[in-house]
């Protein structure tokens, strides 16, 4: 009994560890639309507006992700509510940036790493709660 | 019922957002609604509860405030059990129920949707689950026990991290002597892994509930991984130390036990000329009587050489020695948890008042700050004359029969607690006030530091 009770832990637990990070996270992927305007990303803006469709007003794309600017190092991160393939275009100070992107799921998600913690740290309780039951064990035992 | 009561009646007023309340209300919005992107710098689970409520009940002041109330209410059955567990006395846990109940910080911070009463209650959950711990024999339940301390020390630490390190620390240690204490002759190794096993447990359910209270930061894809978590507590540090030192309303650590800066968390629009206040202070008797029963808990610690005894004592100092080194600005609601601990100290004090074992010095120092509440409710003439009055009575009792000395100590202070809770409770409650009702109730009126406006 003991060991189906650890083993289907065991298989939870590593089953958690493999679907978790396929299930949520989300990246932004960019891509290039051929013959865009790539002008202003060579000349180094440091910001990007992110806007659902052409332009309008920035509540457009607000209402899907939640955030309106981020510079290029935070493309990877915080897609909030955004739907998943959904195509956004690029813009910037109003000018297309010849860049398309979507949020794509991440194979490579680290949230894995999350559940890892959440993992061990149950472990962690199990064993001390196991380490401390057969101390009491012994005890009595000893006792009886 | 009476905890209740206080609590949850026109929990809705004011309906405008208090003090804490509108910051609160905006993370709890964006739990809801999965955005905007926001970080604070106090973890989230107070505000889950809060978010959690709105959803049920729907987004107004009386739901907001549900989850402070219904925690608040729990503190006082939590502050009775732990009392008559600490001191093996109910009329002790009965003393410390009823302080619980005209506690006002502890009432004005239960009528608030804000995050201070939730901490202080989990701490009390923790105490009171550490000394049943102590008194249990069977192993099973001692296991589930230090399950339960590990998942309320959790549960503390996601509604306010950095201030619970110091019940998780004596918790903690308490556990440990007690498991020190109870080995075997000859079985060292049994100590050793019961001490692994404890850290285990305590350690690995904290974190566990701790990261758990994050999930939502996961589940809107906020953040990605365990390292976002671990760059928000090093932001949380940075944020702490960029804080000013001092601000409006704020306090020295040394200053809370007298109670000087108390301060309006919300002033409402006066109508006809009444005044209507929600206000950030204490029942002076009690925030007054805590230290001298700390003096006396101390002084029997050490004569009796006793855990309980020295317990209140030890929690409080080290609040002090965890607090008064830090440089941001306090506020005096960040006394809570020294309150919630002496308020255990004065019932056991009291207790031993009442059955005759407490010596004169030991009256004297209880009946100090019942004296100086006299002084400052009354106007100086009458209050000197009541506070004589009462010395003279002790002075009689005591010269008569110790007992009655005892049990005649307790009834100022608790009359006078009671009182003050009563008079105070429209300060507490957001009730009209005249304004000479208001400017009486204002004892301390600046300049400097002594000011509760």
């Amino acid at each position: 009994m003991r060991f189906i009770g650890v083993a289907t832990f065991a298989c939870i637990e590593v089953l958690a560890i493999i679907v978790s990070p396929s299930l949520c996270q989300k990246i932004m992927q960019v891509e290039r639309v051929p013959n865009g305007n790539d002008a202003a990303w060579e000349n180094g803006a440091s910001h990007l507006w992110f806007l659902q469709g052409m332009p309008g007003p920035e509540d457009s794309f607000q209402s899907v992700a939640g955030i309106q600017r981020h510079d290029l190092a935070a493309l990877n991160v915080r897609p909030g509510l955004a739907a998943i393939d959904q195509p956004i275009e690029l813009y910037c100070d109003d000018a297309w940036y010849g860049y398309r992107g979507a949020w794509r799921l991440d194979p490579q998600a680290s949230r894995w790493t999350v559940v890892l913690t959440l993992m061990l740290s149950i472990l962690a309780v199990a064993g001390g709660y196991w380490l401390f039951a057969r101390i009491d064990a012994k005890r009595s035992r000893g006792a009886s | 019922v009476v905890a209740a009561v206080s609590r949850f009646w026109r929990l809705g007023h004011p309906q405008a957002l208090v003090f804490d309340e509108i910051t609160v209300f905006m993370q709890a919005g964006a739990y809801i609604r999965g955005q905007p992107f926001f970080l604070s710098l106090h973890p989230p689970l107070a505000k889950l509860l809060i978010a959690l409520s709105i959803n049920l009940f729907g987004d107004h002041a009386y739901a907001r405030r549900i989850p402070s109330a219904l925690i608040g209410t729990t503190l006082v059955p939590t502050n009775y059990l732990l009392a008559r567990r600490l001191f093996l006395s109910r009329f002790a846990a009965i003393l410390a129920g009823a302080l619980t109940v005209c506690e006002g910080i502890f009432l004005v911070s239960s009528r608030l949707g804000m995050i201070n009463i939730f901490y202080v209650t989990f701490a009390a959950f923790a105490y009171l689950a550490l000394f049943r711990f102590r008194q249990l024999a069977n192993g099973a339940k001692r296991r589930r026990l230090i399950l339960v301390i590990g998942i309320v020390l959790g549960c503390e630490f996601a509604a306010k991290a950095g201030i619970s390190v110091v019940p998780a620390f004596l918790v903690f240690g308490v556990l440990l002597i007690t498991i020190w204490k109870e080995r075997v002759t000859g079985r060292k190794c049994e100590v050793a892994y019961k001490t692994v096993g404890t850290f285990a447990m305590v350690g690995g359910s904290c974190v566990a509930v701790y990261v758990a209270a994050f999930l939502p930061y996961y589940y809107y894809g906020w953040w990605t991984g365990i390292g976002d978590l671990i760059h928000y507590q090093r932001w949380v540090i940075a944020g702490n130390l960029a804080l000013a030192p001092t601000g409006s309303y704020s306090s020295p650590v040394w200053s809370w036990p007298f109670m000087l800066r108390a301060f309006p968390y919300w002033s409402g629009s006066i109508h006809s000329g009444r005044a209507v206040t929600v206000w950030c202070g204490g029942n002076p008797m009690i925030w007054w009587t805590i230290p001298p029963a700390l003096i006396i808990g101390s002084a029997r610690a050490i004569k009796e050489r006793n855990i309980v005894w020295a317990f209140a004592p030890l929690a409080y100092c080290l609040y002090m020695i965890v607090l008064l080194p830090v440089r941001r600005f306090l506020l005096i609601y960040d006394y809570m948890p020294m309150c919630e601990i002496g308020i255990v100290a004065i019932a056991g004090v009291l207790a031993v008042a009442w059955h005759g074992e407490t010596r004169s010095w030991e009256q004297i120092l209880l009946l100090a700050p019942a004296v100086a509440i006299l002084i400052c409710a009354m106007r100086p003439a009458t209050g000197g004359a009541a506070a004589g009055g009462v010395m003279a009575t002790w002075f009689v009792l005591a010269r008569q029969k110790n007992q009655y000395a005892g049990r005649f100590v307790c009834i100022p202070v608790m009359v006078l607690t009671v009182a003050l809770f009563l008079y105070f409770y429209p300060l507490w409650s957001a009730m009209a006030l005249s304004h000479t009702g208001y400017l009486e109730r204002m004892w301390f009126k600046g300049p400097g530091l002594a000011n509760w406006m």
